[in-house]
């Protein structure tokens, strides 16, 4: 028979470590029906218990009606009438999380407490009387340490027999007073018109004059008189609204409760050793330096080109002497005992086309793992939430909140993530115009991009990796700024409140395992996507039309008949390479139809066929576009050199080679900022959760890539004396001034309150 | 006074929260009830990070404005 | 070994990993472009750490 397990707490009280104790690997997520808030469910671990199934509700302060969580868990616990409740209440701050504890008892479903963080609360020097406790709420408490594993056998055990015995928690007054004779008065006037066992919840929540309760009770319009009337002359009574009377006497009943069973340590007033931090770290004049110190740490090491910067260090090996030497080396071996001969298709396929393309990418994993890890620690540490609340302060002059830095920061590791953690934002338009350009920031994938043109063309400066963050940054509030003036995103920031969990000592099995999962996860995406789009290109490269005749392009150019001087110099010209760097993948098919496509690229800097092909393959994957560099550039020129594998800087040498530098920044500033891969695009369509808007996100982050690109190559290479003055030029002075009207322009004035809506106003 | 004119490691008592009955509701669900101490943690240009019922809340200055103590 | 074999050897390989690729490829864009798993970026969202912050409220 199956059991159903509600898992209910405060947001950080250790919910989710408890989950993944309780149900391992054996889980599932999703979202709950029509709304983008995650679902997690999933079977509890062990033998003995097969058939349990845990529910994970969102962290929730409180079953009100009032945002997207809250209504999702209350009517999960009322429609789906879970077996049992286990309440988690963080141990350090009980009288708040009691706070849904006494709600959750109304629900008259057999509910556990598991009083988590234990080991924090002893650290802390409070102690609580578990015995006491249970007795003064009326229901079994188990103490846990989820982080430790400890007391999730007895809870998991307690919880399977209080479902099964379907044991409710003894009655006990919560609500007192004039307010318990109103209750029962409503009750009376309700009874028969809702489900039995929710007659009490649903009595509470009419005296609040809950609007979704009152909806889906539907009573007649002389019931609604009387329950009102019972409501306002408690409210006169008491002199005071419906809602804070029951709040109030909540928290009497906390108080009463507390007294009993908890002692406190800690002196009134005394700061803990997470206060003292704070202090320090969001601190008015040190609080932004401070953070921009810690980011360009933590990218030094992962990026720089300096003695700590291990990161680099690791690709540079990899790139070089793995990729550059091993590989290669490796395959020509195998494949020359199997006799695949060199300059043979099948040859060519394996080493030019998937060696050289997965290769390229594969090089830059250390780097990558490096800054995930850096990244996994800051965020474990509690560190973030921290950001958002330094960063709110600059936000809000541009109208926009602190909280919208979130995304960014999580988008530098990945940008699904960055994209999903948008959801923080409660107003609707903040929400979108956040997810509509979390993506600018550069995240892991796009690492790869910034090492080559770093690496291939400024000499590996970290200025360049510094500047792609500045510049994404930098997209995102400008864009901010100006959308904020059109009347779709008009309106004041939502205020700002947010808890700040405690500094913790970051759990180094948590960190390596997050780190370990992205890195892998990178690696299959490498193992199918990389692979996959790599052959493709390699096949496309391979065929073509040389002067006239159709075939394997590499056969073709050997034969010099048909490859004539004035066929190179023809080439030559029309591909914009120099005559000695001509090879036979610039007759090829993929060269052909990228030099049409091109011409969209011209203004940018970079209208060659090349570099066109591999923006486009960066839709499939960010690190494509080094893939796609990787085979495009593993070639014999006509000086018949040596192939990629005797020194992997044979493609950046190549690659420096066909770029000026202006060329190769405007480049990599289109692909960083453009639309973003599948996987991104994807979060966006979902979070969304309309058509026009996710193409609208695309199509603006595309526009604003183009824009800056071209203003980039057009006034940039003038500056830099690369580019002549001319069309281009003028086309760039009038985008700049365009953009500075658009930002400094006064803008769609909202009246009001428009624009306040919380994102929460749903049909649950 | 408003919570936003406290200065840092105060402890003051709320008197009186104003402003719409959601964002109230709100507040009181993280602790911000009449009557209840309140220790300043960190200023930053009148956003502020306090402790309250044990826990730390950051909240802006619109809503530190909006709660008197 | 005789050529013919040494060939059809790798022939082969590469098929198999191509199909195992190819396969991968197909699944992860089309689960990518519907919205996918949770975070797209790892298998489940039990590793991907960031998904537990954005529900912070």
């Amino acid at each position: 028979m199956e059991i159903k397990i509600a898992l209910a707490g405060n947001p950080n009280s250790g919910k989710t470590t408890l989950f993944n104790d309780l149900t391992g690997s054996r889980q599932y997520v999703g979202n709950w029906p029509g709304v983008t808030v995650e679902k997690k469910e999933g079977k509890l671990k062990g033998q003995e218990y097969k058939d349990v199934i845990i529910q994970d509700l969102p962290g929730i302060y409180s079953l009100s009606p009032y945002t997207l969580e809250e209504v999702v868990s209350r009517t999960y616990l009322v429609t789906e009438k879970p077996d049992a409740i286990i309440n988690i209440v963080d141990g350090t701050n009980i009288e708040r999380n009691l706070y849904l504890t006494t709600q959750l008892l109304e629900l008259n479903i057999p509910i556990i407490i598991a009083l988590n963080m234990m080991d924090l609360v002893r650290k802390n020097g409070d102690k609580v009387d578990t015995k006491a406790l249970s007795e003064a709420l009326g229901c079994e408490v188990v103490e846990l340490s989820a982080l430790k594993s400890e007391g999730t056998e007895a809870l998991v055990k307690k919880a399977i027999a209080i479902a099964n015995a379907n044991k409710l928690a003894t009655a006990n007054e919560v609500i007192s007073g004039e307010a318990k004779e109103a209750i029962k008065k409503i009750e009376n006037i309700i009874k028969g018109e809702v489900d039995e066992k929710f007659l009490h919840w649903n009595a509470i929540k009419a005296f609040e004059r809950d609007e979704k309760v009152m909806e889906s009770i539907n009573l007649s319009e002389s019931k609604k008189a009387e329950v009102e009337k019972v409501i306002s002359e408690c409210e006169k009574a008491l002199d005071d609204d419906s809602e804070s009377i029951i709040t109030n006497e909540r928290y009497n009943y906390i108080t009463e409760v507390t007294d009993k069973a908890v002692i406190k340590g800690r002196k009134k007033g005394e700061l803990s050793a997470s206060d003292k931090i704070d202090r320090v770290v969001t601190n008015r004049i040190l609080g932004l330096p401070i953070f921009a110190g810690i980011m360009f740490f933590i990218y030094a090491i992962a990026m720089g080109g300096w003695s700590i910067s291990i990161g680099t260090a690791a690709t540079d090996f990899t790139n070089d002497v793995i990729f550059g030497e091993w590989v290669p080396g490796l395959f020509d071996v195998i494949l020359g005992a199997l006799h695949v001969e060199e300059g043979t298709v099948l040859y060519g396929l394996i080493q030019d086309g998937i060696v050289a393309g997965v290769g390229a990418v594969i090089g830059f994993v250390p780097q990558m793992l490096v800054l995930f890890l850096l990244l996994s620690i800051l965020e474990d540490i509690g560190y973030m939430a921290r950001v958002a609340f330094v960063m709110d302060r600059i936000f809000r002059q541009f109208g926009l909140s602190g909280k919208a830095f979130i995304p960014c920061l999580v988008a530098t590791g990945c940008g699904v993530p960055g994209v999903m953690a948008s959801r923080t934002i409660e107003n609707e338009r903040d929400r979108r115009m956040s997810i509509m350009t979390t993506t600018f920031m550069p995240c892991g994938a796009k690492l790869p991009i910034i090492g080559l043109i770093a690496g291939a063309i400024f000499g590996g400066s970290p200025w360049i990796a510094a500047s792609a963050y500045f510049i994404g940054i930098g997209s995102i509030v400008l864009s901010g700024i100006i959308l904020k003036k059109f009347k779709a995103f008009a309106g004041i920031p939502a205020p700002f409140v947010m808890e700040l969990p405690a500094y913790h000592v970051p759990s180094f099995v948590g960190v390596l395992r997050a780190t370990w999962e992205r890195g892998w996860s990178f690696i299959k995406r490498a193992g199918s996507v990389i692979v996959v789009s790599s052959v493709i290109i390699w096949f496309l490269t391979a065929f073509g039309n040389v002067n006239g005749h159709f075939g394997l392009v590499d056969e073709l150019f050997e034969d010099e008949a048909v490859v004539t001087d004035e066929y190179i110099n023809e080439l030559s010209a029309k591909m914009d390479v120099p005559t000695t760097e001509v090879n036979s993948m610039d007759a090829s098919l993929l060269a052909s139809v990228g030099d049409a496509a091109s011409i969209v690229f011209k203004p940018l800097g970079f209208g060659n066929w090349k570099p066109t092909v591999a923006t486009v393959t960066g839709l499939v994957a960010k690190e494509e576009v080094v893939g796609t560099f990787g085979v495009l550039y593993s070639y014999d020129d006509m000086d018949g050199a040596e192939e990629l594998g005797e020194e992997g800087e044979q493609i950046w040498d190549r690659v420096r080679a066909d770029y000026t530098p202006i060329a190769a920044f405007s480049f990599m500033l289109f692909n960083l900022l453009c639309a973003p891969c599948f996987a991104a695009i994807g979060a966006i369509k979902r979070e969304m959760n309309n058509r026009k808007w996710t193409w609208a996100a695309i199509g603006y982050m595309t526009g604003w890539a183009y824009v800056i690109s071209l203003i980039t190559y057009n006034l940039g290479g003038m500056i830099a004396g690369e580019v002549a003055f001319g069309f281009g030029t003028i086309v760039a002075i009038v985008l700049v001034v365009t953009l500075l009207y658009l930002i400094f322009r006064k803008g769609y004035q909202p009246k009001g309150n428009e624009g306040l809506e919380m994102a929460v106003k749903i049909n649950a | 006074m408003p919570l936003s004119m406290a200065d840092i490691d105060e402890i003051v008592v709320i008197k009186r929260i104003s402003g719409s009955d959601e964002i109230k509701q709100h507040l009181a669900e993280l602790g911000f009830v009449v009557g209840e101490e309140i220790h300043i943690v960190s200023k930053n240009g009148g956003n502020m990070i306090v402790k309250v019922k044990d826990s730390r809340i950051a909240l802006d200055k619109g809503l530190a404005n909006r709660i008197f103590i | 070994m005789p050529v013919v074999l040494g060939h059809i050897i790798v022939i082969s390989v590469l098929c198999v990993v191509l199909f195992i690729c190819g396969k991968n490829f197909v699944k992860m864009i089309s689960s990518e472009l519907k919205g996918g798993s949770c975070c797209g970026c790892s298998g489940g969202c039990s590793g991907c750490s960031k998904c537990g912050t954005a529900h912070k409220n």
